[in-house]
């Protein structure tokens, strides 16, 4: 009994110590700390430049073997509405494809090319437009009141041994005032 | 240290002779501070207008960015500050930002704006004051360019202090 008492006391006495060696022992200290402030301004500026695609490069039904292009550029032809300051001259660029892809899954491609008077720059839509190349970038300025319309035409080739189906690219306009 | 190795060696004796002088023994281990850093004030720049740049000065009390640092005090810490070279808009225009050798100050007083100058695009190694505190102010030049959008523009400027040990 006495025995098992002074290893109760032992133990106890032992866990105490422990804890009075944690307790005395150097406490670890943060030694890397962050704080974050913001750098700020207020800009009275320029209206910002956006750009939309607005109507897609649509070549409909074509024949195997049958070079085509858009039947009504109004209403075929690609078309972008770009907006920003007033008369702010902006260059405008294209990333234009050389294949339209088979869509569905399908393997197969057509070639797609822009001459140099396939960039259409509509003033205004939809009765009037000049042309440019769009191969190249192109220099102009937004309108009066700070909108441009832009459109692109094309010329699809497909060979006699297309298959069947829907093609697709991409085509991407780059927007930037000057 | 040396209260570190008083502890151990009370402990030792505690176990041989359980039931003494228990009561008697005081941990006393010195905790450092712990090193913290604070946001004070942004780096603001104000209203701007396209093709005009705008410097804001480390000393100017009211728009540069002020840090504060906390720790153990007279102890040695290394701070580092990570800069944007630009500002965004939530739209993503963006805003250039150029920091110079001259556009950080440090000092362990806040009602000292001049402080010590330091290029801030490098680290600092500092020592805190008496009160274990450090203030470091930052200064900055905006660039907006000819066609600037307009917006409202901010960037992330973070501060990171590590204690050096010494």
């Amino acid at each position: 009994m006495s025995r098992i008492g002074g290893f109760k006391r032992a133990a106890g006495a032992l866990a105490l110590a422990g804890c009075l060696v944690l307790w005395g022992a150097p406490a670890a200290a943060q030694t890397t700390a962050t704080a974050s402030i913001q750098a700020t301004a207020s800009v009275i500026g320029v209206t910002p430049l956006t750009a939309a695609g607005v109507n897609d490069l649509q070549f409909g039904a074509i024949l195997a073997g049958a070079p085509a292009t858009p039947p009504v550029l109004s209403s075929n032809a690609g078309r972008f509405n770009v907006a920003g300051e007033p008369s702010a001259a902006v260059s405008v660029s294209f990333a234009l494809p050389t294949n339209l892809a088979l869509t569905g899954g399908g393997v197969g491609s057509i070639p797609i090319t822009f001459g140099a008077s396939d960039g259409l720059l509509w003033d205004p839509f939809p009765t009037a437009y000049t042309t440019f190349d769009p191969n190249v970038t192109f220099l102009t300025s937004l309108g009066a009141g700070g909108n441009l319309t832009l459109g692109i035409t094309g010329t699809v080739n497909p060979p006699a041994t297309a298959t069947t189906g829907n093609y697709e690219g991409t085509i991407t306009l780059t927007v930037s005032y000057l | 240290m040396r209260f570190g190795r008083a502890a151990v060696a009370a402990a030792v004796f505690i176990v041989v002779v359980p039931s003494v002088g228990v009561a008697q023994v005081t941990p006393a281990a010195r905790v450092p501070r712990t090193l913290t850093a604070m946001a004070i004030r942004d780096l603001r720049f104000g209203t701007l207008l396209p093709g005009i740049p705008m410097s804001v000065l480390y000393d100017d009390v009211h728009r540069a960015g002020l840090f504060e640092v906390r720790g153990e005090r007279s102890s040695s810490v290394r701070i580092e500050l990570t800069l944007p070279s630009s500002m965004t808009t939530s739209s993503g225009y963006e805003l250039s930002l150029f920091f110079g050798p001259g556009d950080g100050a440090y000092a362990d007083d806040r009602g000292r704006p001049h402080g010590i100058p330091f290029d801030p695009r490098a680290p600092l190694v500092a020592i805190l004051g008496a009160s274990g505190k450090l203030y470091v102010r930052l200064g900055g030049t905006a660039l907006p360019d000819r066609m600037q959008a307009t917006g409202e523009y901010s960037g992330t400027i973070s501060l990171t202090v590590y204690d050096v040990g010494i």
